[in-house]
């Protein structure tokens, strides 16, 4: 029977005799270089105008980034050749371990607190955000527990084993540890999806699916009884959800920058005002580089860029899952599915946010928005994907 | 046991393979999920844009101008073409009371900021606390205007110390215009205001130029709820660079206001240009006003006669005032009118000179009899050469000459002189005077126009006209600006010196630049004579309509030297003191020419040139109004013509 194998193998290569040896997807890298440099475009327009004010120089953030983006792009092409994706199997589990020490460090003198929030430690030469090496470290974490579990991945008592391992408890101290909510968020449900994808049935999700929204219908209906009795001062998680369903009410506080955000796509109308032209982005949307930039986006470049951008989105999830499907092993699959799944829950947590979907979290925009930590950590990613991807032999 | 295992691995493949095709599908359906979730954010961002987008799209057009403050520019200087500053604008500061800043913080700053208001600019305290209780949400009371640096400084000074707690006012910066010398040259200044710009004059022919691009700046409020500034510079004005010279216009204007504060005439219009290239040297008109404060008439009309006035009445009395007589008025020239007649006689070879005619005192044009002024005086003038013809102004050499002409061809000179249609000069409001058309001129028409009657000009077609005579011919187009510059001094626009056309031959000009030099040295302007200036000049009179009022407008058009101009000179009375009612004669308005040119020749660098014999001026034939009116035999005809 191995024989037999064997030969199938043979044929195949054969059949596809000049496809042999080195695989390398392409599709994706251009992909990728072109949301990259859309992101630059969008970074150097959005923020000139406030780095003009501030730092004197209106190439301030473009330049930071662009810094990033060449380190991240190193990084990605060491990975990509010499970088083993099954070296994860050890170094992951060091990633996931130092990303959780170093959420610690923020309560040392080592963290920064900017806006109220500590979110970066000091590292020599700069700072970074260890809720950018959680998410990575989990990534990691849960692919090799879904490869120790083995069959055992057919019981859901697994499944939320490793979500609790790998996912809720990193949330947990990200959440506890720097106040990050949409980090936190973003931890977790990358072990749900992964699971998700290793979990034989759907049942339970469906039912699960079920109580979600039946518990959030619930609760959605008493927030607005409540908000309309107006007795809800003082709770400030509770606040911010009072804002997202009227978030023209609070205009002068927790709204503000909601509210700028839809004036911004309201105002782009079907091509937009022209890159560079935004009006919101003079000061209205604050740091419009970061978080909120996919709405100036949207008013520089209308429904039209923004529905291209999301095309690109979805052109680059289709190549990580088409990678994910051939990887060479289980936990190659598991890897690739990760990074889909940290991607796609970002691009969708940012838009839902900036579109007034869901009640506004920080959550940035991955390849676009202004940021070190969380490009070179993203870029990282996709280096492991390319070298799966580079590893897919041609027989399965 | 080799089979065992083998088989057990077997398994274990299986196994695994069909895990690893399971888990291929679901990536699927995870996709097919996330594919869903972004189309539906997609259909999301366009409801946002399909149901709020004029809305939002409003809501930031609004957020831009509500923080946003224009910096006014600077309005372009007017100047002289010696540099005199004829018009600036001078940057003022209105003071500005934000209440809403003033009263945040519990009121920290309020006293402070009072205390500080009352001290610098002894304002009333109650007023200002009025003004704050009245307005509690207001950000702009004004409550000074047009203070200046010198002013807000103490204020400033107070503002900057530490721990001053002045908050809450600032100095909207504005501009007003000044004119240093009030009343000089008003007429052609012209004013400006703030709110409707140029109104008047250059500041209304040229307030494009003067004026610039309002700067503007930008604020919004930064993550920290800081206030942010950003500006964007205003533009200023170009300046104006006129042709007028500050010295011959102040010597003009001295003798105008000197002359009418003995004899007040209705209007004294006095322009001097340079014939040689249609520069305005100097352009002034009585009465005058003061542009720094153009709409009050009290040096006009006495405090009895302004209280008894409408508001109508008042308006009507500001646009005469402000009227310029040189440009915007027509009237009958009368005998300044008679060079152009010899010139177009001349040209066409119907007169030469030496050409004799006698002069019976009348001449009969058809049934029509037209007198000469010497009819009532000395009966006729008797046989005169071409050049005692306008020595003596002689109106039946004139007619015989229109006549020998022919209508037409004295229609076209007159065309061809530039009368009845606007020289363009680049002032407001040019009048357009009348003058008959080649094909409806009548012979009676030719006959009175050839000594200036029933045609109507403006001082500029007269002055303009009668410098080519003198400058062999070389019309040149009459202008006031000689260039514009930007603000920072580079030339925009350089106006140089348009040869328009060429109105009669050389030879013919040297004749009328010798024959007006004989007018003034031994006829009818024999009062505009300088001892030992060669002056060259004709006299005008014409009775204004209607002609039983007797009412005049008595001229002098002239030049010097006499053979190479350095400038033309125009003065128009209308309805001078001494003429009201009685004979019409040029004697005033050569009078004032002659003063005029005293001061004017030495400025102009013309020298003593000639040792003309002393004539006395007893001998010297004068011209007096009642005799330049034509006598028609149908009193219709005469009204009809002028008011054509």
């Amino acid at each position: 029977m191995p024989g037999n194998n064997r030969n199938s193998k043979n044929r195949r290569t054969r059949k596809k005799g000049k496809q042999y040896g080195f695989y390398f997807d392409y599709t994706l890298l251009f992909v990728l270089v072109f949301i990259v440099g859309f992101g630059l475009t969008m970074i150097y327009s959005t923020s000139s105008y406030t780095a003009q004010i501030e730092e004197g120089d209106p190439e301030f953030y473009f330049r930071k980034q662009l810094i990033f983006t060449i380190l991240g792009l190193i990084v990605m092409a060491f990975e990509t050749k010499f970088f083993d994706y099954h070296y994860f199997k050890k170094f992951g589990l060091v990633i996931y371990f130092v990303g959780l020490a170093c959420m610690f460090l923020l309560k040392t003198p080592l963290g920064i607190t900017r806006n109220g929030a500590t979110r970066w430690i000091r590292i020599p030469g700069g700072q970074f955000q260890p809720a950018e090496l959680v998410k990575i470290g989990t990534i990691a974490m849960t692919a090799w527990l879904i490869i120790r579990a083995g069959q055992n991945i057919k019981k859901f008592r697994t499944v939320i084993v490793i979500c609790l391992i790998a996912g809720i408890l990193p949330a947990g101290l990200v959440y506890l540890l720097s106040s990050n909510l949409s980090s936190a968020l973003i931890v977790a449900l990358i072990s749900v999806v992964m699971t998700f994808v290793a979990y034989p049935g759907y049942k339970i999700y469906i039912i699960l699916t079920g109580l979600a929204t039946a518990a959030l219908a619930g609760f959605y209906s008493w927030i607005k009884r409540m908000a309309a009795s107006g007795n809800m001062t003082g709770k400030f998680r509770l606040n911010r959800i009072l804002v997202w369903l009227n978030p023209e009410k609070y205009i002068d506080d927790k709204g503000y920058q909601t509210v700028q955000a839809l004036y911004a796509i309201g105002s782009g109308g079907l091509f937009g005002k022209g890159l560079g032209k935004s009006l919101q982005k003079l000061g209205y949307i604050p740091e419009s580089q970061n978080d909120m930039i996919f709405s100036v986006i949207c008013e520089e470049l209308g429904l039209f860029g923004a529905f291209c951008l999301i095309a690109l989105f979805v052109v680059m999830l289709w190549r990580i899952n088409h990678i994910a499907q051939n990887a060479p092993d289980l936990y190659g699959s598991m890897l690739a599915a990760g990074v889909f799944a940290h991607i796609a829950i970002q691009v969708i947590l940012n838009i839902a946010v900036v579109t007034n979907t869901i009640p506004n979290t920080g959550v940035s925009l991955p390849f676009i928005s202004y940021g070190g930590t969380s490009a070179v950590f993203l870029f990282a990613e996709m280096g492991v994907v390319f070298n799966i991807s580079s590893q897919i032999k041609l027989e399965r | 046991m080799d089979n065992t295992s083998e088989a057990i691995r077997k398994k274990k493949m299986r196994r695994k393979r069909a895990m690893l095709k399971r888990t291929h599908r679901r990536i699927n359906v995870t996709f097919i999920i996330v594919f869903v979730m972004l189309l539906a954010l997609g259909v999301r961002i366009f409801m946002i844009n399909y149901t709020h987008g004029e809305e939002y799209s409003q809501a930031v057009l609004n957020h831009q101008t509500y923080t946003s403050t224009t910096i006014p520019y600077m309005r372009g200087n007017i100047t002289s073409s010696d540099g005199t500053v004829l018009a600036y604008s001078e940057k003022v500061y209105n003071l500005i009371l934000d209440v809403k800043s003033v009263t945040s913080e519990d009121g920290k700053y309020l006293n402070n900021t009072i205390d500080a208001l009352v001290k610098c600019f002894n304002l009333d305290r109650d007023n200002i606390k009025k003004v704050i209780n009245d307005n509690p949400t207001s950000q702009y009371q004004k409550l000074l205007k047009e203070l200046t640096s010198d002013e807000i400084a103490e204020f400033n000074e107070l503002k900057a110390q530490k721990n001053s707690n002045i908050y809450g006012v600032w100095f909207e910066e504005s501009y007003v215009r000044k004119y240093p010398f009030s009343t000089l040259a008003c007429d052609v200044i012209g004013f400006a205001s703030n709110v409707n710009g140029g109104e008047l004059g250059l500041e209304s022919q040229y307030d494009d130029e003067l004026s610039g691009t309002d700067g503007v700046t930008y604020s919004y409020v930064d993550e920290d709820l800081n206030a942010v500034e950003t500006t964007k510079a205003a533009v200023n004005g170009n300046n104006i660079v006129t042709t007028i010279d500050y010295n011959v216009q102040s010597i003009i204007e001295k003798h105008m206001v000197a002359y009418n504060q003995e004899k007040p005439s209705k209007n004294t219009a006095i322009v001097v240009m340079n014939p040689k290239n249609g520069e305005i040297l100097g352009m002034a008109s009585y009465p005058q006003f003061d542009l720094n404060n153009p709409r009050n008439l009290e040096n006009v009309y006495s405090a009895e006669q302004l209280a008894s006035m409408s508001d109508t009445d008042i308006t009507n009395a500001l646009y005469q005032l402000w009227t310029n007589y040189c440009v915007s008025q027509s009237y009958e020239p009368g005998s300044t009118f008679k060079p152009f007649t010899i010139a177009a006689g001349l040209e066409e070879g119907v007169v030469h000179d030496g050409d004799t005619y006698e002069c019976k005192g009348y001449e009969y044009v058809g049934p029509d009899m037209i007198k000469c002024h010497s009819y009532s005086s000395i009966g006729s003038h008797g046989v005169l050469t071409l050049s005692q013809a306008l020595e003596n102004s002689c109106n039946p050499y004139m007619i015989n000459i229109a006549i020998k002409l022919g209508n037409v061809r004295f229609a076209q000179y007159q065309k061809m002189f530039g009368f009845g249609a606007k020289t363009g000069i680049d002032l407001p409001g040019e009048a357009t005077g009348i003058m008959y058309d080649e094909n409806k001129i009548t012979t009676i028409d030719a006959a009175t126009n050839s000594f200036g009657q029933n045609i109507n000009v403006n001082m500029i077609q007269m002055l303009s006209a009668y410098s080519s005579l003198i400058n062999d011919g070389k019309y040149y187009q009459p202008h006031i600006v000689k260039r514009i510059e930007s603000a920072n001094g580079e030339v925009v626009k350089e106006n140089s010196p348009v040869l328009v056309r060429q109105t009669v031959t050389a030879s013919t000009s040297k004749y009328l630049r010798q024959y007006l030099e004989n007018t003034v040295e031994l006829g009818t302007a024999h009062k505009a004579y300088i001892e030992g200036y060669s002056i060259a000049g004709k006299t005008g009179t014409a009775q204004k309509i209607p002609r039983a009022d007797l009412k005049w407008v008595i001229s002098f058009i002239g030049h010097a030297p006499a053979d190479d101009p350095k400038f033309a000179i125009y003065i128009v009375l209308d309805e001078p003191d001494g003429t009201t009612g009685t004979s019409g004669s040029t004697s005033d308005a050569l009078i004032l020419a002659k003063d005029i040119m005293t001061d004017l020749l030495p400025y102009m660098n013309v020298y003593k040139d000639t040792d003309a014999p002393y004539v006395d001026p007893g001998d010297i034939p004068v011209e007096s109004g009642v005799s330049d009116v034509p006598v028609t035999s149908t009193e219709e005809n005469s009204t009809n013509s002028t008011n054509n």
